[in-house]
């Protein structure tokens, strides 16, 4: 190798310490390499060539350096946003379980007080324990829980109504008792379904997928999740208003006048 | 993780440019170390595109990266011993690769048709 080609290769490696960290640990041997190999032939060709081979290599330099620091820049900030979504499923989740607790103790502890008072268990009342169950399934399995408690909600419902029409209940506060009781095993249900979605898109998605924006997404989760809460509050505070009312004796099954 | 991509996720990452084009191209044949790959790819555009390891090296990164092509070890150079490192496309590659080609064939199809040109 001649001495002006060695001079070349040696300036030509100070040039890549140019290139970020991370891309000059995988690839500076390898660049090194196919320089060499390329000036080696261009150095076979003519001087014309060898000219070529460097004006395109620095002519090249100064874009190929800038725009690698900006791609593993928006990589670490990729990767930052993807964990912060990771973050944000785990605190929905833990949510979500902590509300289905919520549900389950509230209703179980309304039907024990019912018990006592020589109330005997219903088909809603099942249903209800049932529901239950599954969403203590959905914090194993989030997608079979919460496609079961999806799916008993309406069953439930319909047991209500038909349980309290049948003991000569008025209907719109009927109508109104049994959606509250009913609509918070829906949405726990849904958000144990979707919280699997949402966990599998942010597996499979990669942080370096620069193509995708996933901020939006995340602020999505902050809404439906505040959304939810507020939803699950008030019906809280609707079914224990009832069940304190004043000349109304209120089960989450029973609104007898 | 190549079989978790859709249809749909292929078809975003459409079109390629030419360069990235040309490069998966050049590995369709097999297997092939980065200096292989620029004279593969200006044999290929007729000497329209010529990489320089600045443009052919963070190219190959993103490809990498997105999991179109892999990284493997190539046999050792012969003054050195020192294995050389190869690129093979991936299946998810392959796939990018089969999508981009059928969708020039539909424009060049279409244009063809209502400029009265034939091939």
């Amino acid at each position: 190798m001649s001495p002006g080609t060695q001079m070349t290769l040696r300036i030509y490696t100070h040039l890549l310490r140019l290139y970020p960290r991370q891309f000059r640990e995988t690839f500076i041997d390898e660049m090194q390499v196919v320089f060499a190999m390329a000036l080696q032939d261009a150095t076979k060709r003519g001087g014309f060539h060898v000219a070529r081979i460097l004006y395109r290599e620095l002519v090249d330099l100064p874009v190929a350096v800038i725009s690698q620091h900006i791609y593993e820049r928006r990589k670490i900030v990729m990767r930052m946003v993807t964990y912060g979504i990771r973050q944000d499923i785990r605190f929905i989740r833990w949510g979500t379980r902590v509300f289905s607790l919520m549900i389950t103790g509230f209703y179980l502890s309304i039907n024990l007080i019912n018990e006592q008072i020589d109330y005997e268990p219903t088909i809603p009342i099942i249903i209800q324990v049932l529901l239950s169950i599954s969403m203590l399934i959905a914090w194993r399995w989030e997608r079979l829980g919460g496609m079961l408690t999806m799916a008993g909600t309406p069953i439930l419902l319909t047991s209500l109504l038909v349980d309290n029409f049948q003991r000569g209940s008025w209907i719109v506060p009927t109508i109104l008792a049994s959606s509250a009781v009913a609509l918070p095993y829906l949405i726990i249900g849904w958000l144990f379904y979707s919280l699997r979605q949402h966990t599998d898109i942010a597996r499979v998605r990669q942080a370096d997928d620069l193509e995708k924006e996933d901020t939006p997404k995340r602020y999505k989760l902050y809404l439906m999740m505040g959304a939810v809460c507020l939803l699950i509050i008030i019906l809280l505070i609707l079914s224990v208003t009832m069940l304190v009312g004043s000349e109304i004796v209120v089960t989450p099954n029973v609104i007898q006048p | 993780m190549d079989d978790q991509r859709s249809d749909t996720e292929v078809h975003e990452q459409l079109p390629l440019t030419e360069a990235t084009f040309f490069i998966l191209l050049s590995l369709v044949g097999g297997k092939k170390h980065g200096y292989a790959i620029m004279k593969d790819v200006e044999g290929l555009s007729e000497g329209r595109i010529l990489f320089s390891t600045g443009t052919l090296y963070p190219a190959l990164k993103r490809m990498l990266d997105q999991g179109w092509i892999k990284r493997v070890e190539d046999e050792a150079e012969e003054e050195t011993l020192r294995p050389r490192k190869a690129y093979t496309l991936s299946a998810l590659g392959r796939r990018i690769l089969s999508a981009e080609t059928r969708r020039m064939d539909t424009l060049v199809t279409t244009a063809q048709a209502l400029l009265g040109v034939t091939s």
